[in-house]
């Protein structure tokens, strides 16, 4: 009878519990038993891409697009690795750099740290993980620069570019989730 | 035996038979659905994938008869627990739903006659009440976020979902507003993009008041039947509608469960939802 009565308020108890805890943004809705599935969107990396921008410019306010950065991983290219399985690509804008080999590990640590990006506290995990690509941009003597990072939705994308809707009109669609005082890529 | 609010649909014979059989049919769906999902979720090709895929399989078999069927439990409960430490802390919230299950069939031993003194149905009781918070709190979890009450779920993927779902959304959505364009009931692009949010903003309510409402019916005796029969039926449109053909054979199952008059019925659809658990991972192969 114990068992019965604990188990009981275990399902009547921890799922309130747990919405308020997945809403003051502790962990996702999708974790830890609270039965919130789909009650928010999964964050899969299709969905909420990452995007670090290294700006290289000497005159910050010249305009010019940028550019795809190529990544490896002790000599072995994991650009698009990185942008199936972590969402995650590098972005320059002036100077010459095109290709950052980031040292060993550092591919499965980025995959990693994007995936706690979209699943926990994603404000810390987002600046840990420029914590992290700066640390081994030092290493690597890397020009002066200043580093962005972004967290964002295709959804909106999508709005104008697939189905020609200004994204205006869906507004409950054009979700962007940009940490605090960090500029976007696009 | 156990009456009164949490009592399982049907549930009303004395001699203990209904839940002995159901507990057999129920014990060999999750055996079956356990299988084919741990199959997919897990590659067999890795030396340690593989043995966890005879294990499952082991696993599998034993809970599938009477004899054995503790042991199936037990290997399947240790089985989803390694699951849950290798996903932690991302472990997936139906991880944890299939271990607190496989807990209760580990907790009362597996008896298949009535006892005196003992309540036959309590396990029983307990998975039927498991499965009523899963789908009450769904709908708790769906207010609270928000992402459902200002129709953003649906939008998602009618604007942009590449599954069955935003298809279906926007086939959906396009019929209404030929039926509407045709009738001279709206005009402009204004009110076209008013009809769309009603439409998102509908689907998402009426999703709610389905998770939030019948299981609170299915817990008045009078409404137990329909609002059961209500929840697989929701489950069946929504898996079959997403393209998650798992979560509505599980509809199934839930129906065999609570809402067939008869035990012969329950068993035969628990079998069923069994049958297409079995063949869905071969399915997905081709």
């Amino acid at each position: 009878m114990s068992f019965r009565r604990c188990y009981l308020a275990l399902l009547l108890l921890w799922p309130p519990l747990h919405l308020a805890l997945s809403r003051a943004g502790y962990f996702s809705a999708w974790r830890f038993g609270g039965w919130g599935m789909y009650a928010t969107p999964y964050p899969t990396p299709a969905q909420h891409p990452i995007a670090v921008l290294l700006d290289l410019r000497e005159q910050p306010e010249q305009r010019e697009p940028a550019r795809r950065v190529q990544i490896s991983d002790a000599g072995a290219d994991v650009t698009d690795w990185l942008g199936r399985f972590a969402g995650l690509s590098f972005y320059a804008l002036g100077g010459e750099l095109s290709r950052i080999d980031l040292g060993a590990g550092a591919a499965n640590t980025l995959a990693e740290t994007c995936q706690a990006v979209r699943q926990l506290d994603r404000e810390r995990h987002l600046l840990d993980l420029g914590r992290f690509v700066e640390g081994r941009l030092e290493q690597l003597v890397t020009p002066r620069h200043q580093l962005y990072l972004s967290l964002g939705t295709r959804y909106a994308d999508a709005l104008s570019g697939r189905y020609g809707i200004d994204r205006e009109v869906f507004a409950c669609c054009a979700r962007l989730e940009h940490v605090s005082a960090v500029p976007s890529v696009r | 035996m156990l009456a009164g609010p949490l009592a399982v649909p049907g549930s009303a014979a004395h001699d203990g038979s209904v839940p002995a059989e159901l507990r057999v049919a129920f014990q060999r769906f999750l055996a079956i659905k356990l299988f084919g999902g741990l199959h997919l979720a897990w590659r067999w090709h890795t030396p340690e994938g593989l043995a966890v895929q005879i294990l499952a399989a082991a696993g599998s078999v034993a809970m599938c008869f009477r004899r054995t069927a503790q042991l199936g439990v037990f290997i399947w409960f240790n089985l989803i627990g390694l699951q849950l430490v290798r996903t932690w802390p991302y472990t997936l919230n139906h991880f944890i739903l299939e271990e607190l299950i496989l807990l209760v069939l580990l907790a009362f031993p597996v008896r298949f006659e009535a006892e005196s003194g003992r309540e036959p149905l309590q396990e029983l009781q307990l998975l039927w009440v498991t499965l009523l918070s899963v789908w009450f709190f769904a709908g708790v979890q769906k207010i609270g976020h928000g992402h459902y009450l200002n129709g953003e779920s649906m939008a998602l993927p009618l604007l942009a979902g590449d599954g069955s779902l935003g298809r279906g959304l926007r086939m959906g959505l396009s019929r209404i507003h030929s039926l509407l364009g045709a009738a001279q009931l709206v005009s402009g692009g204004a009110a076209l993009d008013l009809v769309a949010r009603i439409y998102c903003v509908g689907l998402s309510w009426l999703v709610i008041i389905a998770e939030v409402g019948l299981p609170l019916l299915a817990l008045v005796p009078r409404t137990r039947r329909a609002a059961t029969l209500g929840l697989g039926l929701a489950q069946c449109s929504v898996g079959l509608l997403s393209g998650e053909i798992d979560f509505a054979i599980l509809g199934l199952g839930l129906i065999g469960l609570g809402s067939a008059r008869h035990i012969s019925a329950r068993y035969a659809l628990l079998s069923c939802a069994a049958l297409f658990f079995a063949l869905l991972p071969a399915a997905l192969r081709f």
